[in-house]
């Protein structure tokens, strides 16, 4: 992780060069709202999104991240925007997003139900977990937007998205030691040994229910460089802070939130 | 552009953010128990040496007994004890005088005149904790004969800690002699079924009259109890792993429910049928009832129609002291170190396997009748092996007789009362046999 600090370190400080260099006049013309007339205009985004669906922090039980892959994911929207002030504005929109993840975690002592057909066994698991999300939907932010330079800009506010589909399923089976089993109900009850393709669950459709929750709120944080006159690259980070599952859906036992970043380039009409 | 790696680091290290510390492990099993003795056949016939190993006591909830079943002549002394247990568990001992103290493997353990000793596992966390009690136990003396009414043999098992009135019923026998021949383990004196595993798959959801094995109460012939085996389906939780039917059995020997819902193939190992015996058994005489389910399935739930279901009963004798000695769910009727076996009639094909048909020849049917299984030998019975507990007896019923291949029909009853065992009397009783 050490390293890690370095980077993060290493880009504020550019980050920081880069604004103080070409601060002037001309660049806030330039870069400045595309209607000089109402300070306001639309920003149309694109992007690659990348994240995870995670309790937060992550719990001890969750020994070891084996796999993480994103799966998808794209962003594509229009923003609007109005300017009160040269460095002052607000910005609203709507963004159409996919987004995903698979993940092989190692879990020691884990506390799960696994329920089927109003059939239920739950306890203590150690072995191998595999999940699989994915959300389709959109996001409605509405942020503050600071501009802290002619090029350099960044919005923060919260946002409310609504899922119009979610998955979120997954497997356990045996770690590299060959160990997978569940003690049921307590760490001394009945050891019960869950074999490959044996578990596998989804939290979209337990018994044709679907536990995950159809909308989540939380904030974004936005950062955008206008590389040209009309084209910005740009960054977001939406942070959920409504659990993603219903919070009586006993099979996770942690409150799970969205944490989705964005990556791409958006044109300033 | 550098906003873009902060951003992407960012989220990154929340989502991989160094796992926590490790937590403290909440398991405290003996894994394993053996003691070191200097002249094992002191204590064991030569034929089961390797009873001074107890292995994977862990698997059982309680696992509050472990008992070492010596020869008959044997006096047990102090012996050495070893165990393997859950990482970061401590283990205790209480002495002789009561009190608690830090077990460690070499642990000199006095095991004369049945004496019992506890020791006690706590867990890395120190939150969770287990008894078991070591004893050193003769081996019973077996009955020429004895026999199995169901009348109160039952009892009610809440298999979970924190669920209360989930269960059913486990069969205890109540014949002192049948206690004695076969079910002499007291840490568990029951007729063994797939209950504990049906009960994984759908206890939340059972009454105890639902469970594969249950009690008929007032349905036996005279109108008291008998025991009651169903083909029922094992529900969401069976299915996902390919199982879905659970046929009712009764048997002695022992059943590991933790691989029960693993897999088809595991599922099959989770039988260990037999139990080690000094006699040979003749026959089995047994009222019997049975009622086939409407549907027949093959393992993968699709109906054969022209196939009825068919109940099966068995004695099997085997040699239980070579390798693959045990048997378990895919070899108890084929084993070759099978000698003896008596069984309801079924059809077989000319290569030997079962026939499944429409028309069965087993006999049983919906009205109460008395068998009389005789077992017919394919060897005579090694006398110095037999005296050494060297073979072993099973006692089996299925109200699926393909049941252990997850075949059968749901709702297939089979109703089972007055077991009676016929051994063959020795110069124990005054007789002296021949062969």
């Amino acid at each position: 992780m050490k390293s890690v600090r370095y980077i993060i370190l290493a880009a504020l400080t550019m980050l920081a060069v880069s604004m103080q260099a070409k601060d002037n006049a001309a660049n806030w013309e330039k870069y400045g709202p595309t209607s000089k007339s109402t300070n306001a205009g639309f920003i149309v985004r694109a992007g690659y999104v990348i994240g995870g669906t995670t309790p937060l922090p992550p719990p001890a039980e969750i020994r070891k991240v084996k796999e993480f892959a994103p799966k998808g994911g794209f962003n594509v929207g229009v923003d609007g925007y109005k300017m009160f002030s040269r460095r002052w504005g607000i910005a609203s929109g709507l963004h159409f997003f996919y987004q995903g993840f698979h993940t092989v975690a190692e879990v020691k002592g884990y506390y799960m139900r696994m329920e089927m057909e109003g059939d239920a066994i739950e306890g203590y698991y150690t072995g191998c977990d595999v999940t699989n999300a994915t959300f389709w939907g959109f996001t409605v932010p509405l942020v503050a937007t600071f501009a802290m330079s002619a090029r350099w800009n960044l919005s923060f506010g919260p946002y409310i998205q609504f899922y119009t589909s979610t998955g979120f399923n997954g497997e356990v089976y045996e770690n590299d030691e060959g160990v997978s089993y569940l003690r049921v109900d307590t760490p001394t009850g009945q050891k019960q040994e869950i074999g490959r393709g044996t578990n596998s669950y989804d939290f979209a459709d337990v018994d044709g229910e679907n536990k995950m929750r159809q909308w989540g709120a939380g904030l974004e944080v936005t950062f955008d460089w206008k590389a040209l006159k009309h084209m910005n690259v740009f960054g977001t980070l939406d942070w959920g802070l409504t659990n993603a599952m219903y919070p009586d859906f006993k099979a996770v036992q942690f409150p799970m939130y969205n944490l989705y970043a964005t990556i791409g380039l958006a044109y300033r009409y | 552009m550098n906003f873009k790696s902060v951003s992407i680091l960012g989220a990154a290290s929340l989502l991989f953010a160094a796992c926590a510390e490790e937590p403290a492990n909440m398991e405290c099993d003996v894994e394993s128990i053996w003691i070191h003795v200097d002249q094992p056949t002191s204590l064991f016939a030569p034929e089961r040496v390797a009873d001074t190993l107890k292995a994977e006591v862990s698997t059982s909830p309680e696992g509050r007994y472990i008992t070492w079943f010596v020869k008959n002549t044997a006096r047990p002394e102090s012996y050495p004890v070893f165990l393997t247990k859950t990482d970061g568990a401590t283990v205790f001992i209480y002495g002789a005088d009561g009190v608690k103290r830090p077990f460690f493997n070499g642990e000199v353990v006095d095991f004369s005149g049945e004496k019992k000793t506890v020791i006690e596992v706590i867990s890395e966390d120190r939150a969770w904790s287990k008894q078991y009690e070591l004893s050193m136990v003769n081996q019973p003396m077996s009955s020429p004969e004895f026999s199995f009414d169901f009348n109160a043999e039952h009892e009610f098992f809440q298999y979970s800690k924190t669920k209360t009135g989930v269960g059913y019923y486990k069969f205890s026998p109540m014949d002192p002699r049948a206690v004695a021949s076969l079910f002499y383990n007291p840490d568990d004196p029951y007729w063994k079924n797939g209950n504990p595993g049906f009960a994984m798959s759908r206890g939340t959801n059972s009454t105890p009259d639902m469970y594969p094995t249950t009690v008929g109460f007032g349905e036996g012939p005279d109108g008291s109890n008998c025991a009651l085996l169903q083909t029922v389906s094992t529900g969401g939780l069976g299915a996902m792993a390919r199982i879905y039917i659970a046929a009712g059995s009764l048997f002695n020997g022992e059943f590991d429910p933790a691989k029960a819902l693993k897999s088809r193939s595991a599922a099959r190992l989770a039988t260990q049928f037999g139990t080690p015996i000094d006699r040979k058994p003749l026959s089995m005489t047994v009222d019997l009832k049975y009622m086939p389910g409407p549907h027949y399935w093959d393992e993968d739930k699709h109906v054969l129609p022209a196939i009825e279901d068919e109940p099966d009963a068995y004695v099997v004798f085997f040699r239980n002291d070579v390798p693959g000695g045990l048997l378990d769910g895919t070899n108890v009727l084929t084993s070759p170190n099978i000698i003896g076996k008596a069984r309801l009639k079924h059809r077989y094909n000319a290569d030997g396997s079962n026939q499944e048909t429409g028309s069965p020849i087993h006999g049983v049917t919906t009205e109460w009748q008395t068998f009389k299984l005789e077992l017919e030998y394919t060897s005579e019975p090694d006398p110095a092996v037999l005296k050494n507990m060297g073979y072993s007896m099973v006692i089996g019923f299925s109200s699926s007789w393909q049941g252990a291949d997850f075949r059968g029909a749901l709702g297939s009853k089979f109703y089972i009362d007055n077991i009676v065992i016929e051994m063959q009397k020795d110069e124990r009783d005054g007789v002296i046999n021949n062969n």
